[in-house]
């Protein structure tokens, strides 16, 4: 696992209007079996980590670009992606 | 904010105020349709990203009298192509015009803000904070959405989503893409002074320069450095391949903090501020992995078909293009009453005339290409054009005829010689396909 400052600075930069609620949810049952995690790698934001303790994967949604990776990458179909709720979520400034 | 009876009498339901749906809504209203475009976003261009740059003759053809106004930052008048290895070598081509009018910066917040104040001066209606779950289908058409709100119903739904194809897919209009299919871009935009950037590139206050970076970061991944500049601020990428991050357990910011701190990279961003770090998906699969384009009530434009030419950069073009002809057909369906597939069938007959499909078609290997010969790309060749001038430049006291001798052994000799009739063939297989 990579050093934190490295995406928590970038984070940093990011302006939200963060939902109450999660609008990623993860099929704990799949995502327990899976070994590869493909999840942790591709998000750019590190929505995704897994407890190392109990192997759950922990989810951050209040970091997410909204990009759709982990949706693409996921070989289980185990997230259930949908948009935050209108007008939730990231606002790029300068993108 | 809800003008509930302005939307019940919709033609046309745009879902997506990117240059795809505006486009389509332009065009529409433009033919004397009533047009509503709905936007997730509260702000325009606050979900969308993209690397920098639009070319400016689809700007022009959707605003011939207002796109003067586009709020640009600086005219691409240099485009740079550099190669790079993992030490401070760095060999590079660059292009430059200073009368080009081709392409130039924009934010994505301001220019979809100012796409969409400019289309609602023609009288297209836009409704922001509004997120479309669902459709309405009645008798297999399509017939309104399902908003977070309430339902809207239009005989014609215009799809401009974007890449993440949930709509899309909701209607079987394509599968889930394969991540193979799918590049994730990753960007920081940087704050540096306007006369830094002036230097540093060598360009004047209103001139711009692309730089597209090959190879640097020593991974075993299809990923390609990019870097515009603005008016006082400069954003630093890259393209990477979805499918292999997790082959080589690196996180895209890993890979981009990597990228920043080459030599030559760091050189160009020093005494920068990052203001923005922002990621986006890019659909890559061109010619062969479009999405189907229409469906009784619905049509698909933009990202949300697949239209991206990755080698030229062309993407929100494309986007408007496929824009205008949806608009155009919409506007024939309405005067034939007909929001079937058997009218609608019109748009894909066009954009198959267009040169949209003409590139995609002569393009549809290049990528696959790229991707398996992405070690060649990314790591050999860069590393051989430096040697290659490493020694051209060398002043050592030896017979030159023994470096070039060096050279093309190593050329021949440094890896499996089936590697390079590989490169050979497939460069050329592309190269035919694009040109015949």
């Amino acid at each position: 696992m990579s050093d934190n400052s490295s995406i928590e600075n970038k984070l940093s930069t990011i302006k939200y209007n963060v939902s109450e609620l999660s609008h990623l949810i993860a099929d704990c049952e799949k995502c327990k079996n899976c070994k590869t995690k493909e999840c942790t790698y591709v998000c750019p934001a590190r929505v995704y980590s897994v407890d190392e303790d109990t192997n759950i994967i922990k989810i951050e949604y209040e970091n997410c670009l909204e990009c759709g990776a982990c949706r693409f990458i996921c070989p289980h179909n185990a997230i259930e992606w949908k948009y935050p709720k209108s007008s939730k979520g990231v606002i790029y400034k300068l993108s | 904010m809800y003008n509930t009876i302005m939307y019940t009498k919709a033609d046309i339901i745009v879902i997506g105020a990117g240059p795809a749906g505006i486009a389509a809504a332009v065009k529409a209203k433009r033919e004397g349709l009533n047009v509503v475009v709905v936007e997730r976003g509260k702000l325009y261009g606050s979900k969308n990203m993209f690397g920098g740059a639009v070319y400016l003759q689809s700007i022009k053809d959707l605003f011939p009298d207002d796109w003067q106004s586009c709020p640009i930052e600086r005219k691409t008048v240099s485009h740079g192509f550099e190669f790079l290895t993992n030490n401070e070598e760095d060999v590079s081509f660059t292009y430059s015009n200073k009368n080009s009018e081709e392409s130039a910066t924009v934010f994505r917040p301001k220019f979809d803000e100012w796409l969409v104040e400019t289309a609602k001066k023609e009288g297209v209606y836009f409704a922001p904070s509004t997120t479309v779950r669902d459709f309405i289908i009645e008798d297999n058409k399509v017939t309104g959405i399902k908003t977070d709100i309430e339902e809207l119903r239009a005989p014609l739904t215009i799809i401009a989503e974007g890449v993440n194809t949930l709509l899309t897919e909701k209607l079987d209009l394509k599968p889930k893409s394969n991540p193979k299919d799918i590049i994730l871009g990753v960007k920081e935009v940087i704050k540096l002074d306007q006369k830094i950037i002036n230097e540093r590139f060598n360009l004047e206050d209103n001139e711009g320069k692309i730089s597209e970076f090959f190879g640097g970061l020593d991974e075993d991944i299809m990923g390609l450095g990019i870097l515009y500049t603005f008016k006082d601020h400069i954003a630093i990428g890259l393209g990477l391949s979805l499918a292999d991050l997790p082959v080589i357990k690196k996180e895209p910011y890993v890979l981009l903090d990597k990228f920043k701190s080459h030599p030559q990279i760091q050189k160009l961003i020093k005494d920068g501020l990052s203001v923005e770090y922002s990621a986006h998906l890019i659909p890559d699969g061109g010619y062969k992995k479009l999405s189907k384009l229409y469906k009784d009530g619905v049509l698909v434009v933009g990202d949300a078909a697949g239209f991206i030419n990755p080698v030229h950069f062309e993407g929100t073009n494309l986007a408007i293009y496929s824009g205008l002809i949806a608009g155009e057909v919409a506007a024939i369906a309405h005067k034939k009453q007909d929001y079937t597939s058997k009218t609608l069938k019109l748009y894909k007959d066009k954009i198959y005339k267009s040169f949209i499909i003409e590139d995609l078609k002569s393009y549809k290997n290049v990528m696959s290409m790229v991707y398996g010969r992405k070690k060649s790309i990314f790591k050999f060749y860069p590393e051989l054009m430096a040697d290659f001038f490493s020694k051209f430049t060398s002043s050592k006291p030896i017979p030159k005829k023994k470096l070039y001798r060096a050279f093309v052994k190593k050329v021949f000799f440094s890896r499996n010689i089936t590697e390079m009739f590989a490169d050979c063939f497939e460069f050329a297989k592309v190269l035919i396909e694009v040109i015949k």
